[in-house]
């Protein structure tokens, strides 16, 4: 079970949950099993089967792009952050 | 260390500055020269605001030689649960003048640059320029990507940060060192996606935490100590108490540092709806429909705070939580499908959205009309 790690401003989905576990093996499945039962968390984080260009994913702190990308393994224990872009100052 | 206090050109410090910064000076890894450094170094803050607040203060106490000052806006009662720099004394005030009595009150010494404007494709070269080292404290992402571009083109570190609801980040974008913002994040969020704290509110201690650590970082840059935030950003979570760093790529293909300098071209970033649905209305065509008195009801669905605090004469209440709760259990509300419906809210984001759930709840898109950029743009008459 790898644990996806939710921003606030993704809380709305999530039940206020800030830490979700999925059984999984790579980010892309980890990603789509968490926005299964939201069309407006999925279409938040992917255009396309692309992710957008305003989300960063990681796992274990790092870029998923430094890895394998939506490819990237992923196992027992490993986090995966999901990091959205905010502006407020 | 900082080159010129390295070379031993840096200025010297005086008396009153050997007293102030006594705590600074028995560090050894700081020391005297540390300071001298700072005394030399220069920051540009853009933004004196929540993030602007903290960090201009502690600049200013810690000793920087010049700090310029980018804010065209003036303090305003909300701005005062998160914007600690001013206060009620200076309500109507310019946010910089605010700030500048503040730095003067803690560090006379500090030469503070004032520059009352916004930041734009016309000025932001001449204005980064001058400056070894920058700090983003603004609220929008066009002139986020504007400051990353310039200080891409300029070779000047930009130290990062950004707040939204109990949410932080921190990052130091040096494009010759590391990525970029746009390395990070090509493009902004369309607008459904980006509130900013006014549309999906902030604590107000969030950016007095990640401003603080920007003033620090933008300290280590110029003194020359530790490791700064390059490559790296921090996520702070105000709600769990943690604070996480991850590591961040460099694109080989983005958009703007993988450019060479003199190649970067500043450009105005637009920001655009994802999938806009429904009509859009003026302000303008709204004051005639309302002067025809056309059959239609004015929807502003910003909280009731905000509605009380002045509204477009005749509009109904109905926020937007109440009315997604109401779409969520019943699956209606008693806004009738018949009429025109025009949806208000500040910016006109909320109302964009509160458009989309109706439609998806059966009401016909062409009856829906969002007032275009909210209340910010409505000149029309207002009782509270």
């Amino acid at each position: 079970m790898a644990t996806i790690v939710v921003p606030s401003s993704l809380r709305r989905y999530t039940d206020q949950q800030t830490r979700v576990t999925v059984p999984v093996n790579t980010i892309e499945e980890a990603l789509a099993r968490f926005s299964e039962n939201s069309a407006d968390l999925r279409n938040h984080l992917f255009s396309g089967d692309s992710l957008r260009k305003f989300v960063v994913v990681c796992k274990n702190g790092k870029d998923i792009r430094l890895l394998d990308g939506l490819a990237t393994q992923i196992c027992n224990d490993d986090e995966v952050q999901i990091i959205a872009s905010v502006a407020g100052g | 260390m900082n080159a010129l206090a390295s070379v031993g050109i840096a200025p010297e410090l005086s008396d009153q500055e050997l007293r102030r910064f006594g705590r600074h000076l028995i560090m050894p890894e700081f020391g005297i020269e540390g300071q001298r450094a700072l005394k030399a170094g220069s920051v540009l803050l853009i933004g004196l605001g929540g993030l602007g607040s903290p960090a201009s203060l502690y600049l200013a106490a810690a000793g920087v030689g010049r700090i310029g000052l980018v804010d065209a806006d003036v303090v305003e009662e909300t701005n005062l649960q998160r914007q600690i720099a001013h206060g009620y004394k200076v309500l109507g005030v310019l946010k910089n003048a605010s700030a500048e009595a503040r730095m003067l009150d803690l560090n006379p010494d500090v030469v503070i640059e004032r520059h009352d404007v916004r930041l734009t494709i016309d000025n932001a070269v001449e204005l980064i320029s001058q400056y070894d080292v920058v700090i983003d404290g603004t609220d929008n992402f066009p002139t986020r990507y504007l400051v990353n571009d310039t200080c891409a083109k300029l070779g000047k570190p930009n130290v990062f940060g950004g707040v939204l609801r109990f949410d932080g980040q921190l990052s130091v974008f040096d494009a010759r060192k590391g990525p970029c913002y746009r390395c990070m994040f090509p493009e902004p969020p369309p607008v459904e996606f980006a509130p900013n704290c006014a549309e999906a509110g902030v604590l107000g201690v969030m950016p007095g935490v990640i401003g603080a650590l920007q003033a620090t970082e933008a300290i280590k840059l110029i003194s020359g100590i530790g490791s700064p935030m390059i490559g790296r950003m921090l996520i702070y979570d105000g709600l769990d108490l943690s604070f996480t760093t991850v590591h961040l790529a460099k694109d080989e293909n983005c958009p703007t540092c993988s450019k060479a300098p003199e190649d970067i071209v500043l450009q105005e970033t637009v920001m655009v709806c994802a999938a806009p649905v429904g009509r859009t209305i003026s302000g303008e065509k709204l004051l005639e429909r309302l002067a025809a008195n056309d059959d239609m009801i004015v929807v502003d669905v910003r909280n009731p705070s905000e509605w009380l605090s002045g509204r477009i004469v005749g509009s109904r209440a109905f926020s937007k939580p109440d009315l997604e709760q109401a779409l969520d259990e019943a699956g209606e509300t008693d806004l009738p499908k018949d009429r025109d419906l025009i949806l208000v809210c500040q910016s006109g984001m909320r109302s964009s959205a509160v458009i989309k759930s109706l439609v998806a709840a059966g009401y016909q898109p062409s009856r829906l009309y969002n007032l275009d950029h909210g209340m910010n743009a409505w000149a029309g008459a207002v009782e509270a």
